[in-house]
C-alpha cells in the first residue's frame, strides 16, 4: 500500500518540522544567545579553573611537596589524572575518524563535540606531565633541542619522551581536524551574523570560507587524509601512555597485555564523558532532535564492548600473575585484590566491568538516566583503574621495608577537580561560541524530500484515522527513516 | 630487460669517492650553526657583520648580567694564608671526641679551616676504638655549628663581658667558701689534665671547701659499686669480646650503648665473622626484655621480662657458682654453655643493681674469665659517676652547706630523677654552668660561662688507663666563649693557657712513663699528630666473693617486688642521655630497633598491643599509634605506644632523654622527658627497671616512623620470608655448605642472560659487599652518610610523610615468631645497577651510567619527573620535595608563610652559621631535584687524583687475618669508614687481588632482587647463625614451586 520503509534503522534527526533553514537556526541558536543555565555553569565551572591555576601556582611556587606523594610512591593522582583525561580525548579521535572511514552517519550528530572533547581532555592531560615535573622551569629539557651544553641530549629510551611526542603529535592532529570541520560551519555564523564585529571575527575564524565547490571539494578531502592520519593515533597515544608502565620494572606495571588493554580503556571512558557531555549539552541546548536515543544506544553498545574488553583485561592479568609463578607480581595482584587499597580496586571493578553490562538490556541502553548514570560510573571507575595501576603497584613493590601509603592532600583534590572544571569550563565557551554540532555534515545526512512526503502521509492517515473514529498513532506508519536507501 | 638507470652529472655515474662523501650527508654544506661555534674568530673570515653581532651580543648580555641584582658573597680571603690550607684541599687532624662517657678516637677533616666531618683514627691509634665510630661522634660536628650555642658569658637572661663574669664569679666564689662548700658538678671527666685543673682550683678555693661531685644520666654506678666490692677499685676491668667464644649479656647492649659500644662492636665483630678459611664464630645469647640491637644480633635471644633478667642472672649464677639447676630452662642451657667454655666465656650485665652485678662478677670469676677475657689492666675511666652524687648536692643545698656549684658537661636538672633540684639551686649563693647550648641547668644557673665546643679547644683523654689521647683544635672558637679549664685556671688565679698546662702535665706524668726516646717536644708532637700514646700498664686486682651470696637473694627480692607489668627506661642509640636531643642528624636517625625518628614511644609487645585494642591503623597507613598512659610509683607519663617484635608482653621500654624543655628550638624537644621516673634502688643507685600499670587513652599520634610493616596482615604470600631479600643461614649449614642459605643464586646467576650490549668498565669497576654478619644496624654509616653527602634534615612532619632524605637506609627484617623473631639489618643505598631500571626511563639523561659502574645524578639536568624513583625496585632515591637545603633557587622568606611546610629545624640548618657544616665538594640540590647514593664519589675522584699525581697505581683497602682493616687506601666511602664493625666494603672490582673482588665472589655474596637482572654493585653476605637447632632458614624457590 505504501513505498518501502526500512523498519531496521531509526531516523538520525528526529523531527517533522525540520528542513535546512530550520537545522541552521536549531544549530547556530546556542551562538547566539546567553542562557541562564550557561552563565551560571560557566561562572562555576570558570571558578573552578581559576582555582586549577591557584593550585598549580601553588605547586610551583612551594614544591611538588605541597601533595601527598612520599619515597616511595612519586606518582599519584597527578599521572593518574594525565591517563585519565588522555584516555577521555579517546573517544573524540575514534568518533571523527574511524567512524568517518567507517561512513557510521550517526557520528554526525556527536563528531564535533567530541572533538572538542578531545582537544579539551588533552589540555587538561598535558597539564599533568608538566606540572609533575620538581623543576618545571627547567621542562624544555625534554625536547631535542640542539643546544651548546656540548652532548646533553634527550634519551630517547625513555617511554617519558616518547610520550612528549606521541601527545604533541596527538594534539595538533586532532586540532586540526577539529578547526577544519568547523570552517564551513563558521561560515554560516558568519553569514546569519548581525552585527559587524561579529561578522568579522566568524569570517576570520571561517578563514574566508565561501562554499565553493571547489573548496568544498577540498573539505571532503583533507577531511579524509586527517581521518587517516588520526586512526592510527587512536591506537599508537595510548599504547605510547601504556609504555610508561609496561617498561618499568614494576611488578603490575611491567606487563606486556597494556597497550590493547589500555587502547580499550580510553575508548571505554572517552565514550561514556561524551555521553555525559551530550546528555547535558543536549538538555541544555535544545539539541533532542540531533543527538537521538539511537545515538545513545550506539554509543552504549560501544561502552559495553570495550568495558567487557576491560574486563577480560582484568582477568587476563589475574591469570597470568598467576601463571607467571613470580612472587612479586602475584604479590602486586593479591595485593590490588586485598591489600590496604583493596577499595579503589573493587570500585574499579563494580564500575569498569559490572555496571556497563547493564547495558545488555535494550531499555536500560535506550533510557536517559541510566544512561547518565552509568556514564558517570565509568568515569569513576575508570579514573580508579588508573589510580590502582599507579598507586597500588608503587605503594607495595619489591622490598617490604619501603612499602608505603598515599593521602591525597588538598592541592592534589584542588587540582584533579580542577581540571574537571577547566575541561568543562572550556566546554561551555566551546557550546556557546562554536556550534556544538556539525551543522554542513548534518545536514548530509537530512533527505528533504522523503521528509515532506511522510509527513504528507502521516497527515493523511491522521485525517483517515480521524474519520474513522478511531486513533491511529504515528507509529503505525513506521519509523520516519531519512537513511532507507542507503 | 635491465632496467634503466638515469645520472645527472659525471660524478654520479662515477660513484666517485668525493661525491659520495657529499651524498651520505644530510645537508651539502658545512651546518653555519656549527661552523661559527667552531672556527676561531681570529682566524676565520668573520665579517663586519659578525663583529657588530657579538659586539651587540655581548653589550646586551653585560646589561642584562648588570642590571641584575647579584648577590652578596661573603668570602674573605686569607691575608696571609696558613701554610697547611689549601683551597680546595682536606686536612685531617688527630683528635679525640668525647662526651658524658662515649669516647671515640677520631680525625677530623677540615676544609679550609672548617672541620665537616669526623672519621675514625686508623686501627694503630686507636687502641680503644680500632678505628670506628659511632653516630654520636659523626653528628657531633654539626653541634658546633649549632646556632643555638652561647654567644658570650651570661648573669641570667643578660649577655656578659668575661671580665665581668671573672670578677663576679671570682668573689661570689671566695663568699660562698667562705660560708660553705664549692661544688663542682660534672659527668666522668677522663681528661688527665682537667683533673689537674680541677685539683689547682680545689687548692685555691680550699681543698676542704671543695666537693667534686661526678653523676652520670646513663648510671653505672652499680656496677662500679660491686666492682668495688669484689676487688676494691671503682672501676670498669677492660671487657675482651675478640677472645669470647660464649657470651651472655643480660640486658646490656653492649653494641649500641653499653660502657664501650664501638670497641665491643669491633671486638665481637672479630669473632663473628666468618669465612672459607675461618668456619667458625663466638656464640651468642642475650637475655632481655626491651629489644636493643645486641638481642637482635645474638645468636639466641631469650625474651623475658625485665624482672626476668634479674631472675635469669640468679638462675646463671645459681648454676654456674651454687651448681644447682636453673628455673628458666633457657638459661639453663645458656650456663651449661657458659661453663662448657669456661674462661674463654663472658656475661655482661645492664643492671644498675649492685647486687644483680655482684652475681655477674661472681658468675664471671666462676667462669675463670677475670685474667682472659675480662682484665684489669687497662680498666675504663669512662664511667665514674656515683648515683649518689646527684642526691649528696640536694642534700647539700637544702642543709646550706652547698652554697656555689658549678655543673660542667652536666645537665642533672634534666638527667636525674631526683625532685626540687632546681628550687634547691636557688638557695645557693652563686651557681655556674660552663654550658656551651641553653640546657635546663643552665637555665636555672645564675651564670653561664660557655665551655668551648671539643672541635675548638685542646684537651687530653685517657679513656682506659694508660691510653692517653689529645684533643686538638681544628677551627678557631666560634663565639666569645672560653675552655672550661681556662676559665677554672683563670678563678684559681693561675695564669697561662690549657694548652701550656696540658704540656706541663704530660711531660710530668705521660711522657716519663712512655717508652719514648726523644726529648718531650718531639714526643709531644707525634702525641698530637697521632692523637695517641699508650705507656705500660699492669693493673690487677683479686676476686673476693663478698655479698655474693646474699646478693642472689636480694636480686630474688627486687625482681619479685616489680610485680607482672614493668618499665624499662632505656639509653636511645641516637640522643644518648639527652645531650644529643638538640642535634639534628641524631633526631633524625632511626632508631635501629623501632625505625622511629624524632620521638620517644612506649615499647610493647605486638600480641599485647593487639590484646589491648591498642591496634590502630592496621596497615600503618598514617603511621597512627594510640597514647597509653603509663603510671609509675604515682607519676605518669602519656607516650603513644607501639608494638615491637621481641619485646616480652607485660614489658613497656621507654628511652631517656626525650622531651628536653630547655632546647631553644621547640621541634627538638619532642617526645616526653622519662628520667623522673627512675627508682632510688636500696643500694642508693637508681634503677631504671620500675613496676608499672598503663592506661589506654583515646588519643592518638602519628609517628615518624621511616619503616613500617605492612605485611602483618600478609603472611601468606609476599610476607618477607619468601622474598629473598635477606638471606640467613646457621653456622651448622654454612660449614657444611658455603653456600648455605644462598642456593638460589647459582640459578638466579645462571639465568642472568641478555641480548643486549653490557656497560664496559675498562677503569675500575666500584663495588660495595656488605657483611650482613657483622652489621649490628647501630647507624653510624647513616649519619657519616648524611655529613658527607650534605643530607638534608627535613623534620618530624617530613618524615611522617615518608620524605626522609637518607641516601643509605638500615632495613630490618623479622623472621619466626613475633615474640621472639630473628633479626637482620641490611643497609641500603643505591645499588649502583649494572642494567639500571632509573637509567632507562629518565626523558633527559640526568640519571646515567659512568664507566666505572656507578649510577650517577646530573642533578643540574634533572627536571624532577621521578620515574627513576619509581621504577628503582630499592626505593633508594630520594627527591626534594621543596627547598630543603636552601640551595639559593627560591628566596629564603617563602618558607616563613602562614603555610609554612618546612620545619624550625629545616630552617635553622639554612642559617649560614650551619650551613657551615656543607661538604664543599658535593652539590647542595636544589628543590625538585633527585638524588641518591653517589658511591662517594667526590672520594673516588679524590682518591683517583691523589694517585695520579703521586703516578702510582690506586692502593686498596688492606685486610688482617682477622677482618680488621689494616689501611683504607686511596677509596674509601664515608659509610664504610664510618663502620665500627668493618661490615662494609668497597673497592675495585676489576683489581683481582682487591678485598671487595675477593668477597664479591664469596659463595655467600647475593644481590637484593638481582633475579629481576638489575646486576646490581653493591653485593650482600649471608647472614650466619651460630645456633644448634637446625632452624634453617625457609627458602622458598618461587621459580619452580613444588607440585
Amino acid at each position: 500500500m505504501h513505498a518501502y520503509e526500512s523498519e531496521f534503522r531509526e531516523p538520525l534527526i528526529n523531527g517533522l518540522d525540520k528542513n535546512y533553514t530550520k537545522i541552521t537556526d536549531d544549530l547556530v541558536a546556542p551562538t547566539e544567545r546567553i542562557t541562564p543555565l550557561w552563565l551560571i555553569a560557566t561562572l562555576i565551572t570558570g571558578a573552578g579553573a581559576a582555582f586549577f591555576v591557584f593550585c598549580l601556582t601553588w605547586t610551583v611556587w612551594f614544591g611538588i611537596g605541597t601533595w601527598g606523594l612520599n619515597k616511595t610512591i612519586g606518582w599519584a593522582w597527578d599521572i593518574t589524572n594525565f591517563v585519565w583525561w588522555i584516555g577521555i580525548g579517546h573517544a573524540g579521535t575514534l568518533i571523527s575518524a574511524i567512524l568517518l572511514l567507517f561512513r557510521q552517519r550517526f557520528r554526525t550528530g556527536i563528531n564535533r563535540a567530541a572533538e572538542a572533547m578531545t582537544i579539551f581532555a588533552v589540555i587538561c592531560a598535558g597539564m599533568f606531565p608538566i606540572f609533575h615535573m620538581g623543576r618545571v622551569w627547567d621542562a624544555p629539557f625534554i625536547f631535542p633541542i640542539p643546544n651548546t651544553r656540548g652532548p646533553v641530549w634527550v634519551n630517547f629510551n625513555s617511554p617519558l619522551l616518547w610520550d612528549v611526542f606521541a601527545i604533541s603529535t596527538y594534539f595538533s592532529v586532532s586540532l586540526l581536524f577539529w578547526y577544519s570541520g568547523l570552517m564551513p560551519d563558521f561560515g554560516t555564523i558568519r553569514d546569519r551574523a548581525k552585527g559587524k564585529t561579529r561578522k568579522w571575527i566568524y569570517n576570520i575564524l571561517s578563514f574566508g570560507w565561501q562554499g565553493t565547490a571547489k573548496q568544498w571539494q577540498r573539505f571532503e578531502a583533507l577531511c579524509l587524509v586527517l581521518a587517516g592520519l588520526s586512526t592510527p593515533l587512536v591506537l599508537s597515544v595510548h599504547t605510547i601512555v601504556s609504555f610508561d608502565f609496561a617498561t618499568s620494572v614494576i611488578p603490575g606495571w611491567h606487563t606486556t597485555i597494556f597497550p590493547p588493554y589500555f587502547v580499550a580503556g580510553a575508548i571505554f571512558s572517552g565514550f561514556a564523558m561524551v555521553e555525559t557531555l551530550m546528555l547535558i549539552s543536549r538538555k541544555m541546548f535544545s539539541l533532542e532532535d540531533y543527538i537521538t536515543i539511537n545515538h545513545i544506544e550506539s554509543m552504549n553498545k560501544i561502552i559495553v564492548l570495550t568495558g567487557s574488553i576491560v574486563g577480560i583485561a582484568y582477568l587476563t592479568e589475574l591469570f597470568i600473575a598467576w601463571y607467571s609463578g613470580f612472587l612479586y607480581e602475584q604479590f602486586a595482584f593479591y595485593n590490588r585484590i586485598l591489600g590496604k587499597y583493596f577499595w579503589a580496586y573493587a570500585i574499579m571493578m563494580t564500575c569498569n566491568v559490572v555496571t556497563p553490562q547493564f547495558y545488555w538490556i535494550k531499555s536500560i541502553r535506550r533510557n536517559l538516566y541510566w544512561t547518565f548514570a552509568l556514564s558517570i560510573f565509568v568515569n569513576i571507575g575508570m579514573w580508579f583503574e588508573r589510580f590502582v595501576i599507579i598507586v597500588t603497584s608503587l605503594a607495595d613493590d619489591y622490598l617490604p621495608s619501603s612499602w608505603n601509603y598515599f593521602s591525597p592532600t588538598w592541592v592534589d583534590w584542588g587540582i584533579y577537580l580542577g581540571s574537571i572544571s577547566v575541561f568543562l569550563f572550556l566546554f561551555l565557551l566551546f557550546s556557546r561560541f562554536f556550534p556544538t554540532i556539525a551543522i554542513a555534515e548534518v545536514k548530509s545526512i537530512f533527505r528533504i524530500a522523503s521528509e515532506v512526503s511522510k509527513v504528507a502521509r502521516a497527515k493523511e492517515a491522521q485525517s483517515a484515522t480521524a474519520s474513522t473514529g478511531g486513533f491511529v498513532g504515528l507509529q503505525s506508519i513506521g519509523p520516519l527513516d531519512k537513511d532507507a536507501k542507503n | 630487460m635491465a632496467e634503466k638507470i638515469y645520472w645527472k652529472g659525471i660524478e654520479e655515474k662515477e660513484q666517485s669517492e668525493g661525491f659520495r662523501q657529499i651524498a651520505e650527508k644530510e645537508f651539502m654544506d658545512e651546518l653555519p650553526v656549527l661552523s661559527s661555534i667552531t672556527e676561531p674568530i681570529s682566524t676565520g673570515n668573520s665579517s663586519r657583520r659578525d663583529f657588530l653581532k657579538m659586539l651587540g651580543f655581548s653589550v646586551t648580555a653585560a646589561t642584562i648580567a648588570a642590571s641584575c641584582e647579584m648577590p652578596v658573597r661573603k668570602s674573605i680571603p686569607y691575608i696571609w694564608r696558613p701554610e697547611e690550607i689549601a683551597p680546595g684541599i682536606a686536612n685531617y687532624y688527630a683528635s679525640t671526641f668525647y662526651q658524658g662517657g662515649d669516647y671515640c678516637a677520631v680525625l677530623v677533616k677540615t676544609r679550609e679551616g672548617r672541620p665537616i666531618k669526623i672519621e675514625g683514627r686508623n686501627l694503630k691509634n686507636a687502641r680503644v676504638t680500632k678505628g670506628g665510630t659511632n653516630a654520636r661522634a659523626q653528628a657531633s660536628v654539626l653541634s658546633l655549628y649549632d646556632g643555638a650555642r652561647f654567644k658570650s658569658p651570661k648573669r641570667g637572661n643578660e649577655n656578659i663581658t668575661w671580665e665581668t663574669a671573672d670578677k663576679e664569679i671570682a668573689e661570689k666564689l671566695k663568699a660562698a667558701a667562705g660560708a660553705g662548700k664549692v661544688v663542682l658538678f660534672s659527668s666522668t671527666i677522663i681528661s688527665p689534665s682537667t683533673k689537674a685543673v680541677i685539683a689547682e682550683f680545689a687548692k685555691s678555693v680550699g681543698e676542704s671547701k671543695f666537693e667534686h661531685l661526678v653523676y652520670d644520666g646513663i648510671s653505672y654506678s652499680g656496677m662500679l659499686d660491686a666492682n668495688e666490692k669484689s676487688f676494691g677499685k671503682r672501676l670498669i676491668p677492660s671487657y675482651n669480646f675478640a677472645k669470647a667464644k660464649v657470651i651472655v649479656g643480660v640486658g646490656a647492649d653492649f653494641l649500641g650503648t653499653w660502657v664501650s659500644p664501638i670497641e665491643f662492636s669491633a671486638d665481637y665483630a672479630i669473632n663473628r665473622r666468618v669465612s672459607n678459611d675461618k668456619k667458625d664464630m663466638s656464640r651468642h645469647i642475650q637475655i632481655e626484655s626491651v629489644p636493643t640491637i645486641t638481642g637482635y644480633k645474638a645468636d639466641t635471644r631469650i625474651s623475658v621480662k625485665p624482672s626476668e633478667e634479674l631472675n635469669a642472672l640468679v638462675d646463671l649464677y645459681n648454676v654456674i657458682v651454687g651448681g644447682s639447676s636453673a628455673k628458666n630452662a633457657k638459661v639453663g642451657k645458656a650456663a651449661k654453655e657458659l661453663l662448657d667454655a669456661k674462661g674463654a666465656s663472658l656475661v655482661v650485665c645492664g643492671s644498675n643493681d649492685t647486687n644483680a652485678q655482684l652475681l655477674a662478677n661472681a658468675i664471671n670469676n666462676a667462669l675463670g674469665n677475670y685474667g682472659t677475657t675480662i682484665t684489669w689492666d687497662r680498666p675504663y675511666n669512662t664511667k665514674q659517676g656515683s648515683d649518689k652524687a646527684i642526691t649528696s648536692l640536694v642534700d647539700g643545698l637544702n642543709a646550706g652547706t652547698t652554697k656555689a656549684v658549678l655543673f660542667y658537661e652536666s645537665n642533672p636538672v634534666s638527667t636525674s630523677p631526683v625532685k626540687g633540684l632546681a628550687d634547691a639551686l636557688k638557695k645557693a649563693d652563686v651557681v655556674v654552668s660552663f654550658a656551651n647550648r641553653q640546657d635546663e641547668t643552665s637555665l636555672v644557673s645564675t651564670y653561664v660561662t660557655p665551655d668551648n665546643h671539643w672541635l675548638e679547644s685542646w684537651n687530653d683523654a685517657e679513656p682506659k688507663a694508660g691510653i692517653f689521647n689529645t684533643t686538638q683544635p681544628t677551627i678557631t672558637k666560634l663565639f666569645d666563649t672560653r675552655p672550661f679549664q681556662e676559665t677554672l685556671m683563670k678563678w684559681a688565679g693561675k695564669e697561662g693557657s690549657y694548652y701550656d698546662f696540658i704540656q706541663q702535665h704530660w711531660e710530668a706524668n705521660v711522657y716519663p712513663k712512655a717508652d719514648h726516646l726523644g726529648l718531650f717536644w718531639s714526643f709531644w708532637d707525634l702525641a698530637v699528630a697521632d692523637g695517641e700514646v699508650e705507656v705500660p700498664a699492669s693493673g690487677s686486682a683479686s676476686y673476693s666473693a663478698a655479698g655474693a651470696s646474699d646478693a642472689a637473694a636480694s636480686v630474688t627480692a627486687t625482681a619479685s617486688s616489680l610485680g607482672d607489668a614493668q618499665v624499662k627506661f632505656y639509653e636511645s642509640i641516637a640522643i644518648g642521655d639527652g645531650y644529643w636531643a638538640d642535634n639534628p642528624w641524631l633526631q633524625e636517625l632511626p632508631d635501629p630497633v623501632s625505625k622511629i625518628t624524632w620521638d620517644n614511644y612506649i615499647i610493647v609487645s605486638p600480641q599485647w598491643l593487639v590484646k589491648n585494642g591498642y591496634s590502630f591503623d592496621g596497615d600503618f597507613k598514617e603511621k597512627r599509634y594510640y597514647i597509653g598512659k603509663l603510671t609509675v610509683n604515682g607519676q605518669t607519663i602519656e607516650l603513644p605506644v607501639v608494638g615491637v617484635p621481641g619485646t616480652a608482653e607485660g614489658t613497656f621500654g621507654i628511652a631517656l632523654g626525650y622531651g628536653r624543655q630547655g632546647i631553644q628550638n621547640p621541634e627538638l624537644r619532642n617526645g616526653k622527658a622519662a628520667f623522673q621516673f627512675l627508682v632510688n634502688n636500696k643500694d642508693g643507685n637508681f634503677t631504671n627497671v620500675a613496676k608499672a600499670s598503663i592506661e589506654k587513652t583515646a588519643n592518638t599520634e602519628q609517628l615518624a616512623i621511616t619503616q613500617t610493616h605492612f605485611n602483618i596482615t600478609m603472611k601468606d604470600l609476599g610476607g618477607v620470608k619468601t622474598r629473598k631479600t635477606v638471606k640467613e643461614t646457621t653456622l651448622h649449614e654454612y660449614k657444611k655448605d658455603s653456600m648455605a642459605g644462598n642456593e638460589d643464586r647459582k640459578e638466579i646467576l645462571e639465568d642472568m642472560v641478555t641480548l643486549y650490549d653490557k656497560h664496559e668498565y675498562p677503569g675500575p669497576h666500584w663495588t660495595m659487599v656488605v657483611d650482613l654478619n657483622t652489621c649490628t644496624g647501630c647507624g653510624a654509616c647513616v649519619v657519616a652518610c648524611n655529613a658527607e653527602n650534605n643530607v638534608p634534615v627535613v623534620g618530624k612532619d617530613q618524615v611522617r610523610r615518608s620524605r626522609e632524605m637518607h641516601w643509605m637506609r638500615i632495613d630490618r627484617y623479622y623472621t619466626g615468631e613475633v615474640d621472639n623473631p630473628d633479626v637482620v639489618f641490611q643497609p641500603l643505598m643505591c645499588q649502583h645497577c649494572d642494567n639500571a631500571p632509573c637509567e632507562n626511563v629518565c626523558p633527559v639523561a640526568a640519571t646515567n651510567h659512568s664507566s666505572e659502574g656507578l649510577n650517577q645524578m646530573a642533578y643540574n639536568r634533572c627536571i624532577g619527573t621521578r620515574y627513576c624513583a619509581n621504577n628503582c625496585p630499592y626505593k633508594v632515591r630520594r627527591f626534594n620535595w621543596y627547598d630543603y637545603q636552601q640551595a639559593d633557587s627560591f628566596d629564603k622568606k617563602w618558607g616563613t608563610d602562614n603555610n609554612r611546610p618546612l620545619s624550625e629545624t629545616t630552617l635553622e640548618m639554612h642559617e649560614p652559621l650551619t650551613r657551615m657544616v656543607l661538604n664543599p665538594d658535593v652539590t647542595v640540590r636544589s628543590r625538585g631535584v633527585m638524588e641518591k647514593c653517589s658511591f662517594c664519589v667526590q672520594r673516588l675522584q679524590g682518591g683517583k687524583l691523589e694517585a695520579k699525581k703521586a703516578n702510582r697505581v690506586l692502593t686498596g683497602l688492606k685486610l688482617d687475618t682477622d677482618g680488621t682493616v689494616v689501611e683504607y687506601g686511596d677509596i674509601h666511602t664515608a659509610c664504610q669508614t664510618a663502620c665500627p664493625t668493618n661490615a662494609i666494603t668497597f673497592g675495585d672490582r676489576n683489581n683481582k687481588e682487591s678485598e671487595v673482588s675477593k668477597k664479591f665472589k664469596d659463595e655467600r655474596a647475593f644481590g637484593v632482587i638481582e633475579e629481576i637482572h638489575t646486576m646490581p654493585n653493591v653485593l650482600y653476605l649471608t647472614q650466619v647463625r651460630n645456633r644448634e637447632e637446625e632452624k634453617k632458614y625457609e627458602v622458598i624457590d618461587y621459580y619452580h614451586p613444588k607440585a
